[in-house]
């Protein structure tokens, strides 16, 4: 258990450290890009291809952590209607749908990428599958974040239930 | 219909709290799984599709210069800029609301981060100068959506994406609507507060005071000026405007305004990517859908429907205004624009009406579903700042959210008030 | 190297300003074709076609008649659909979805996806005029360049040209030797064919998005560009340029890609006549292309100063550019046998 924990622990920094520094990457690189354009005259195709990787890189790790920073884009209006007791259940039907979701597309994936992945990017001239390969290793890590997310909640359900039944 | 079973699975899980893009995601996996099974292979593809896009990585980095103009302390210059922009007709804080709105729209391209940016500012200060609290948020909400109209805006990157239209294009595009949104809600509130008696009394006209806002104030507008005229002439890509305008934020913030500081750097990125992402991954399973409805020939379907109904141009538009008002209203901007514009782009070529207009009438037109109960990421975003319910909020925004209504009426019949600046400086 | 033959053809769409009024929905529902249909089942075989470039556009339009052709051909054994204007993906995405079968065909110019062996045709002034790339791309030797793509299990059954060739437009001078190329900033896409050329001829490739090209080149961002006389047209470059160089320096092929599996597992008539009307259908497609060609010329011919090289002239461009062939070769892209024998071809 202590183990797992840890191993979170690990990864939400790792993503973390790894998300911004992409980030910045990006962004220096784009201006980096503009400056060598017009006052050095010098262009690279392959630049281009290499901040597009970065971003894409930014967006399937950044997902994983979306998860445990709440910031997934969704309508939780009605959501929140769902009285005390039910909401557990609701939140566990979201997940398992979601779970299966991710599962599902990072299995397909790799028959894509197996099947396509061998063309060489144009710029850099690298096989597209160690590109590709970020999606299916996102998916699986995005569904590994949201079963723990869900398991703190029934966690805190539960810690509620023995407060309550210890009063009584 | 199989196509509205899948839509209808959609919507279910959307409403049951499911996560956009997962929503996208597992509907369309059981609609294949039933209907198609050998295209199931052709969902990582069109995931990857949506999020490799050179067009939309300029949102990360509009995102980012955003960030860094708050965190630069770029929002209480506007809004300290903007009172000396209004003192002139004696206006008040409502007023300012606008005026900043407008300003603070110029830089960042997203209404939701004008909202939370200038109401977390705006609301309490009104309030405490006597402004009821939901007339506050009423106008922080309804002007906060000029954040997608006036360029940039991140949302016309998706327009371009799922049309092919050029972003600077598109830019100038808004521009008018977006001024015209601006103007008429300044009138509105001018009028509300003198009836009401909002209008506070003025302070002592301070000289040196006046001339560092204006100069501050200067060089936050010219954000913008920077962004457009980049983009639009071609001197560089969106993206690279973007790039543009996040390292002269650090710039002012840091030179200028000496208030952005090194260690602060760490929490923008995050902030940023997580936005970004956040976005990013629905406009990448929105690829499924809109690849769908491309394989059932929906598009050509809906086309045929729209132009073979005998009732004329003027109608047909009317339909498609409600129409994007409703899926506005239920669903977020940018899934909205991804799914929508690859079907309703037909028909409007079919009737005549330019790309330009039409980014411009869906702009403008998904800006309102911002403010529009149950779903409207404006009204959440106000929530949280000040605490009142949505429908309280989104009564005191109505006769705001008016002026947006009327503007899209006009954007809609008036070709010239999208398409003049545009024709005028690109051709 | 990869994209489309004339730039990024998504940006095209917005020319677009016909419906596809070919009503390709039928009461077919897409069903699997199995290898084991044959051409006398009831239910026709559906071949899904796309592309990405605008519909109406010669592309568009030639793929429509390959559907009438052949649904003729096959007494609707065959139902072609055609998904124009990139509805269904980018162009190498649409090249995956062959590759997978999930689509059965698609015309686009990116090569990086199926063969870079058919860049052989991209080199610059390879050919000299319309009749020499003609007399090559339909004949044994184009066969023989495409069956590189066999083993990503596409089949290429006819090629024909992407968009004619290519010119230069400038605002500086009229371009009649290398040297005049010198130090213009011209805007180029980010194919490395391109590129190349433009660097071993001494010019600044400058990088601007195809649609905001016009204002670029108005602005002076960049000096000028290279296109095919149709683009040039259609984005009305013309209007903002004084110069034109009719180089032919350069053209891209447009290769029939169909999934391989599909095309073998149809009986040998129906496979016959899919390569027949392929073939067919690219005849078409040039002879719309040059139809159109000839219309922009005669509307830009007074907005600019046309240059025609002469064949010394044009001699001293070869033998710039031969740098760009070399590399090609030595980096494992084309093959030194395909350009020798496509030079002792036109010989
Ligand atoms: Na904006
Ligand atoms: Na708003």
């Amino acid at each position: 258990m202590k183990y797992i924990k840890d191993m979170f622990k690990f990864l939400d920094k790792f993503l973390e450290i790894f998300n911004v520094s992409l980030m910045g990457i990006m962004a220096v690189s784009v201006i980096i890009t503009v400056f060598m354009r017009y006052v050095l005259n010098i262009t690279f195709i392959w630049v281009e291809e290499l901040i597009t990787f970065v971003f894409i890189a930014t967006t399937y790790f950044g997902i994983v952590l979306c998860v445990k920073e709440k910031e997934h884009i969704e309508i939780d209006f009605f959501r929140n209607l769902v009285p005390g007791k039910l909401k557990i259940i609701t939140e566990s039907i979201i997940t398992t749908i979601v779970v299966f979701t991710l599962v599902y597309l990072a299995v397909i994936s790799f028959g894509w990428i197996d099947k396509v992945g061998n063309t060489l990017s144009s710029g850099l001239k690298l096989k597209y599958k160690y590109v590709y390969i970020m999606m299916p290793i996102s998916f699986i890590l995005s569904a590994l974040y949201e079963i723990r997310s869900i398991i703190q909640k029934w966690f805190v359900v539960k810690v509620q239930i023995e407060k309550a039944g210890g009063r009584t | 219909m199989n196509i509205l079973i899948l839509i209808g699975f959609f919507l279910v899980l959307v409403v049951l709290g499911v996560p956009i893009a997962y929503s996208i995601g597992a509907s369309s996996i059981v609609y294949l799984s039933m209907h198609a099974p050998q295209f199931c292979c052709m969902l990582p593809q069109r995931i990857w599709s949506g999020t490799n896009s050179f067009i939309i990585m300029a949102m990360p980095l509009f995102v980012l210069a955003g960030e860094l103009m708050n965190t630069g302390g770029i929002t209480k210059r506007i809004i300290n800029f903007s009172m000396y922009l209004v003192r002139p007709f004696k206006g008040g804080l409502g007023e300012v609301n606008v005026v900043a709105s407008m300003i603070f729209g110029g830089i960042s391209g997203s209404s939701v981060a004008d909202t939370s940016a200038l109401g977390s500012v705006l609301i309490p200060q009104m309030t405490e100068k006597g402004y009821p609290k939901a007339f506050s948020a009423g106008v922080t909400v309804a002007s906060s959506t000029m954040g997608m109209i006036i360029p940039p805006s991140i949302p016309m990157l998706m327009y371009a994406m799922a049309s092919g239209e050029s972003v600077g294009s598109l830019f100038l595009a808004g521009l008018i609507p977006g001024i015209m949104i601006g103007v008429s809600q300044i009138a509105i509130v001018y009028l509300i507060s003198k009836k009401n008696n909002y209008h506070p009394t003025f302070e002592k006209f301070d000289r040196k005071h006046f001339a560092y806002t204006m100069k501050d104030g200067t060089l936050a507008i010219l954000m913008p000026i920077i962004i457009v005229v980049s983009v639009s002439t071609g001197i560089a890509t969106a993206t690279e405007s973007a790039g543009i305008a996040a390292l002269y934020a650090i710039i002012i913030g840091a030179l200028v305004y000496k208030e952005f500081k090194l260690k602060k750097l760490y929490p923008i990125l995050k902030r940023t990517f997580l936005t970004s992402s956040s976005i990013m991954i629905i406009v990448g399973f929105s690829m499924i859908f809109s690849w769908i409805l491309a394989v059932e020939q929906v598009p050509q379907i809906v086309a045929d429907f729209f132009l073979n109904m005998n009732i004329g141009k003027n109608w047909i538009l009317l339909i498609l205004i409600i129409i994007i008002l409703f899926i506005g209203t239920f669903i977020d901007v940018a899934p909205a624009l991804l799914l929508v514009v690859p079907i309703l782009l037909p028909v409007m070529k079919g009737l005549g009406i330019d790309g330009l207009q039409f980014g411009a009438m869906m702009i403008t037109g998904c800006a309102i579903g911002l403010v529009t109960p149950p779903i409207g990421m404006c009204l959440n975003a106000a929530t949280k700042v000040c605490k009142l319910q949505i429908t309280d909020i989104f009564k005191a925004s109505l006769p705001f959210i008016a002026c947006n209504f009327i503007v899209l009426l006009l954007v809609t019949y008036v070709p010239a008030i999208s398409l003049w600046l545009p024709n005028l400086l690109l051709k | 190297s990869n994209k489309s033959n004339d730039d990024s053809a998504k940006d095209d769409t917005k020319k677009s300003d016909v419906v596809n009024e070919n009503d390709t929905s039928e009461e077919v529902t897409s069903n699997k074709n199995d290898g084991d249909e044959k051409s006398e089942t009831k239910e026709p075989i559906i071949m899904k076609f796309a592309h990405a470039h605008p519909a109406g556009c010669p592309r568009d339009q030639s793929i429509q008649y390959f559907k009438e052709i052949v649904e003729e051909k096959t007494n609707g054994n065959i139902i072609v659909e055609v998904y124009p204007a990139g509805q269904l993906g980018k162009e190498p995405e649409l090249v995956e979805a062959v590759k997978m079968g999930t689509i059965e065909a698609v015309r686009a110019g990116v090569f990086d996806a199926t063969a870079t062996e058919l860049m052989v045709y991209t080199m610059p002034f390879l050919f000299e005029n319309l009749k020499d790339f003609q007399s090559i791309c339909r004949g044994p030797i184009a066969d023989e360049i495409a069956e590189a793509t066999k083993e990503v299990g596409i089949t290429v059954t006819a090629t024909g040209d992407g968009g004619g060739f290519r010119q230069w437009t400038n605002n500086v001078r009229p371009i009649k030797e290398p040297d005049d190329l010198k130090g213009l900033k011209m805007r180029t896409p980010p194919i490395d064919s391109i590129v190349q050329t433009m660097e071993a001829l001494g010019a600044n490739p400058v990088s601007v998005p195809y649609v905001e090209t016009y204002m670029g080149l108005k602005t002076g961002v960049a000096d000028g560009e290279e296109n095919p006389i149709i683009n040039i047209g259609t984005m009305k470059f013309y209007e903002v340029q004084k110069y034109i160089t009719m180089a032919n320096y350069q053209v891209h092929p447009d290769p029939v890609y169909v999934n391989t599996e599909w095309l073998e597992s149809l009986p040998e008539d129906l496979k016959d006549i899919i390569i027949d009307c392929s073939k067919e259908m690219m005849e078409y497609s040039d002879s719309l292309i040059y139809e159109a060609e000839e219309k922009y010329m005669e509307e830009m011919k007074n907005s600019m100063e046309v240059t025609i090289l002469s064949a010394e002239e044009r001699q001293k461009f070869i033998d710039a550019s031969k740098v760009v062939w070399d590399n090609f070769v030595d980096q494992g892209l084309i093959k030194k046998e395909h350009l020798d024998a496509i030079l002792e071809e036109l010989e």
